[in-house]
């Protein structure tokens, strides 16, 4: 232990154990999956593997449905059933050596035949996070889908054979809540400035500044003045390559030019950002269908959160946003004075 | 054992696996996976090699180990787990290195096939080169996060997997680390060298005190920094970095006020870095930023978010004291290492300090370990993967179907054919590639009037071309011996300059490895004209060499013009069918373009299905 009033900065075994998955999917996706309550009907060869890329990294609980016993040839293709273990309960025995790869793991095994559970526990399922199925007769599995698909659960079919195999999913409608872009163009709004934005924007004067102030002229508002002047004379913002050439000349205009000084940094951003910063704002076509959907939606207690944030979003775009969505608040890192850059970001 | 591939492997096939001899070198996530794989599949006849320990954090994917297996040897723990599934099976671990002496060409050519299950670049040359020279195939693969890759190697008949050339490891001017740092990364490569000239073994390269000869720095403002240093310390040589904190017995005060007032103060002097720069502030111990606003004894130090100031200042204290102790402790120099707590809390809250210094984005620790340890994020399933295709590519090879190989990438999404993974034709070998050509040839670019002989060998031939025990003849009418792997030889050559044995621009050197059995001749280039803090510059080829500089004139030339439409470039990259591992650069391969009919059909007629 330390010792009191020394920090402590030491990971704890759990984040120590993660540490190269939560490089990868965050904390968010971590306690996504320890949440998750996976169900496996059979624990076959492709079955117990499956199991394995979930325990590892620490999936909440699995279940196992599974009423055969140990054979030779289980022992000879799957690795969580071992030569001693013949006759006895497949599931159980599989559960066991795969609950050892990881104990944050709960695990429980059914030791009863599919369809019987199908005919007499018809809300058996609906407790699943997902349900996993392999080396199902068609006549089971039809009955299965149907019920999965009546409770909204997500079934994943995988089928092994040989050299071939395939994995089929069956949902319904899945949906996600993830406020991490993967690529990220800047949302900056120049084209339609809401209104304090516009304000400071036409607070600052770029000719009545000094050389420092005017080199560290943030390049949004750089680009904004220039926008300004080109509407002016356009009426529109320049939209192809040529325009937008055009556009380039006229930001560089801006440029205070002084000897044995390098080119204003800042200009030379706006430049390299008209390309990305002057994209007409506008709804994704993605988004606006699922705000469609959710135009229609009368929230209630069963309502997924989702649907509930989408319709929120629908009528925030219908009535304050006119007709756009909110601003997403990040800016991109820029040359420019702290005072400024700070100003926006609070905007 | 392994009853079930009677149905799916013929009768020639199950006994060429049973009787295979298979080497895999690695034995952690992907070696864990294929060990599996191997067993499962009827091979019989493994040897398995990894220095190794067991890690915690390889628990979340190393599947053959468990809790109580931390610290003990990768391979024999893999053994172990591997034999408890079929206990016939003949299974041989080396915990060990696979550069070692005792892995010669002899050792290699025990084997059928060698199977690399490796996470680092300079091993990965061996073994290709062993392989090479033992004329054994290999099947080589890699993974990081969700990509993965795999790829088989034969001399002659395949690229090498040194035929291209791999960019070297990204490093940053020391003037940037030393005096001007702008991102939280210069900051981290700072507060590690720190550690290393406080803790570990002291490298000049790696000095973290004011650089007085910034070359941004001219004029006499420079010259008045420097005869105020001289002043102050009674001599312009200043103490290394080492003895002052040695004579201040590691008081953490101290070292805090020279490392963050003292010495930022010494760059304030010198004024021509921040005409266009922000300043940097100075910090004291007693009067950080937010020493007000923290309850005394709070230990809410948080992994994965930033530390405040005096939180780093806590950590900081805590962190030399405890360091220094070691040092004491062993009498050795310490090695720094992203596991160990005190390393990690040092090197977080120094580039932490420095940032805040400097106005740059602090970073949580979680963050900096991940810069700092250059730690790849890795899950079983890629690993799973990889290692099914690994055995896959190898029973094409044990059935004499080599020109079937492919090599296999495992992207993120699917590629605009919906495929997942996706085969690439084998590439033919480059017959000016430096390893594996008829008779290797590669050029140096260096100053030979600086460049020591000691240099030569740790940093040239044996850090960037990756050979283990080279022997160096000068080719001149004399036949001199500059370096020889033999200990005692030629140790006096060590501190002395290339230009003392005549080595001059042109002069080509024969530089052997008897372990690899490779032989490479190179070409000197003398310049006098390398970059700051460069000491040569690897070229490749001499032929190639003069290829590529003709393009880069041509590219100059149309890169004037298109130079605006760079933004749009990074996004069309993401989804193209191709995977950088080990920080490559991305390199477009030909993706196989015989694709199997009814994969064509079924896309038609369902664009719900994704090949895999």
């Amino acid at each position: 232990m330390e010792k009191p009033g020394t920090p402590s900065s030491e990971q704890s075994d759990k984040a120590k154990k993660y540490d190269r998955q939560l490089r990868l999917w965050g904390d968010h996706g971590q306690s996504a999956l320890e949440c998750a309550h996976i169900c496996l009907i059979n624990a076959s060869a492709s079955g117990t593997e499956t199991l394995k890329s979930l325990v590892l990294p620490g999936i909440g609980a699995i279940t196992i449905i599974d009423d055969v016993k140990v054979t030779p040839r289980d022992v000879g293709n799957n690795f969580f059933v071992d030569s001693d273990s013949i006759g006895r309960p497949r599931g159980e025995v599989a559960l066991h050596l795969l609950l050892e790869l990881n104990p944050d793991v709960r695990g429980t095994f059914v030791d009863q035949p599919l369809d019987e559970i199908l005919d007499n526990q018809p809300d058996f399922f609906t407790p699943y996070t997902v349900v996993i199925v392999t080396c199902l007769p068609e006549s089971t599995l039809l009955a299965l889908s149907k019920v999965l698909w009546d409770a909204s659960v997500p079934l994943l079919i995988v089928r092994s054979y040989g050299m071939i195999g395939y994995i089929r999913v069956q949902i319904e409608e899945h949906t996600v809540v993830e406020s991490h872009p993967d690529s990220e163009m800047p949302d900056l709004r120049l084209d339609r400035p809401f209104s304090a934005l516009q304000k400071y924007m036409d607070s600052l004067d770029l000719d009545t500044m000094d050389n420092k102030e005017h080199s560290h002229v943030p390049y949004v508002v750089i680009l904004y003045k220039s926008l300004q002047e080109w509407n002016s004379q356009n009426g529109e913002p320049p939209k192809n390559y040529k325009e937008k050439k055009a556009f380039i000349e006229m930001v560089k205009k801006g440029m205070r030019e002084r000897k044995n000084v390098e080119p204003e940094e800042n200009f030379e951003e706006a430049i390299k950002a008209v390309n990305t910063s002057l994209v007409p704002t506008s709804i994704p076509s993605g988004i606006q269908s699922i705000l469609n959907v959710a135009a229609s939606i009368t929230p209630s207690p069963t309502t997924k959160p989702f649907w509930i944030m989408a319709r929120a979003l629908h009528e925030f775009v219908t009535s304050e946003g006119r007709g756009v969505l909110p601003v997403r608040g990040t800016i991109p890192d820029m040359t420019a004075d702290s005072e400024k850059y700070i100003k926006i970001q609070n905007l | 054992m392994a009853t079930h591939v009677t149905g799916i492997l013929d009768e020639n096939l199950r006994n060429s696996v049973k009787s295979a001899k298979i080497l895999v070198v690695g034995a952690g996530g992907i070696g864990c996976e294929l060990l599996k794989n191997l067993v499962l599949t009827g091979f019989e006849d493994i040897e398995l090699i990894d220095l190794d320990t067991i890690d915690i954090s390889n628990l979340n994917r190393q599947f053959l180990f468990q809790k109580v297996h931390v610290g003990r040897s990768k391979s024999e723990v893999a053994r172990e787990s591997a034999l408890r599934f079929n206990p016939q099976a003949n299974i041989v671990a080396y915990h060990d290195s696979i550069t070692k002496p005792t892995y010669g060409v002899p050792f290699f050519k025990k084997f059928t096939l060698v199977m690399n299950a490796l996470d680092n670049r300079a091993a990965r040359n061996h073994v290709n080169r062993m392989c090479l020279a033992a004329g054994v195939p290999l099947v080589e693969s890699g993974t990081a996060g969700y990509l993965g890759q795999v790829t088989v190697i034969k001399k002659g008949v395949t690229e090498c997997y040194e035929c291209q050339p791999k960019p070297a490891q990204k490093t940053f001017p020391g003037c940037t680390i030393r005096n001007t740092p702008s991102e939280p990364i210069h900051c981290i490569v700072w507060a590690k060298h720190l550690f290393n000239q406080l803790f570990g073994e002291v490298d000049p390269d790696e000095d973290v005190s004011p650089d007085a000869a910034d070359p941004e720095q001219v004029g006499d403002a420079g010259q008045a920094a420097l005869e105020a240093e001289a002043n102050d310390e009674g001599n312009v040589n200043r103490v290394s970095t080492r003895g002052w904190a040695t004579s201040h017995n590691y008081d953490a005060k101290k070292l805090f006020g020279k490392l963050f007032y003292d010495d930022i103060m010494y760059l304030l002097s010198m004024d021509k870095l921040w005409e266009k720069r922000r300043k940097p502030t100075p910090l004291q111990w007693d009067k950080l930023p937010d020493a007000d606003g923290v309850v005394e004894g709070e230990e809410l130090i948080q992994d994965q978010r930033p530390w405040t100031i005096s939180q780093c200042y806590d950590v900081f204290a805590a962190a030399v004291g405890s360091l220094y102790k070691k040092l004491q402790g062993s009498g050795e120099d310490l090695v720094w290492d992203k596991d160990d707590k005190d390393s990690m809390d040092f090197v977080t809250a120094c580039a932490n300090i420095r940032a805040h210094i400097f106005g740059i984005p602090q970073k949580s620790r979680f963050d900096v370990k991940s810069m700092a340890g250059n730690i790849i994020p890795a899950i079983a399933t890629t690993n799973a993967v990889i290692a099914g295709l690994i055995v896959l590519e190898s029973i094409k090879i044990l059935q004499g179907r080599l020109n079937d190989c492919k090599t296999v990438y495992l992207n993120r999404r699917p590629n605009f054919k919906n495929w997942l993974l996706v085969p690439c034709v084998l590439v033919k070998p480059n017959p000016k590639c430096y390893v594996c050509s008829e008779k290797p040839e590669i050029c140096v670019r260096l100053n030979v009037e600086k460049t020591t002989v000691r240099t030569l060998e740790e940093r040239i031939l044996k850090a960037s071309l990756n050979m283990v025990a080279p022997d160096v003849e000068i080719v001149n009418n004399r036949g001199t011996i500059l370096i020889s792997s033999e200990e005692g030889e030629t140790e006096e050559n060590n501190d002395k300059l290339l230009k003392d044995f005549d080595i001059i621009d042109g002069t080509q050197l024969n530089c052997d490895d008897f372990l690899q059995n490779y032989t490479l001749t190179l070409n000197i280039i003398h310049s006098e004209k390398l970059e700051e803090g460069v000491e040569f510059e690897v070229l490749g080829n001499p032929e190639e060499l003069k290829k590529a500089q003709e393009e880069q004139a041509k590219k100059d030339a149309e890169s004037a013009v298109a130079n605006n439409e760079g933004a749009s470039v990074s996004t069309v990259m993401e989804n193209d069918d191709l995977v950088c591992l080990d920080d490559e650069e991305p390199k477009k391969r030909k993706v196989e373009e015989e694709s199997p009919q009814p994969a064509k059909k079924m896309r038609a007629e369902s664009p719900d299905i994704i090949m895999i």
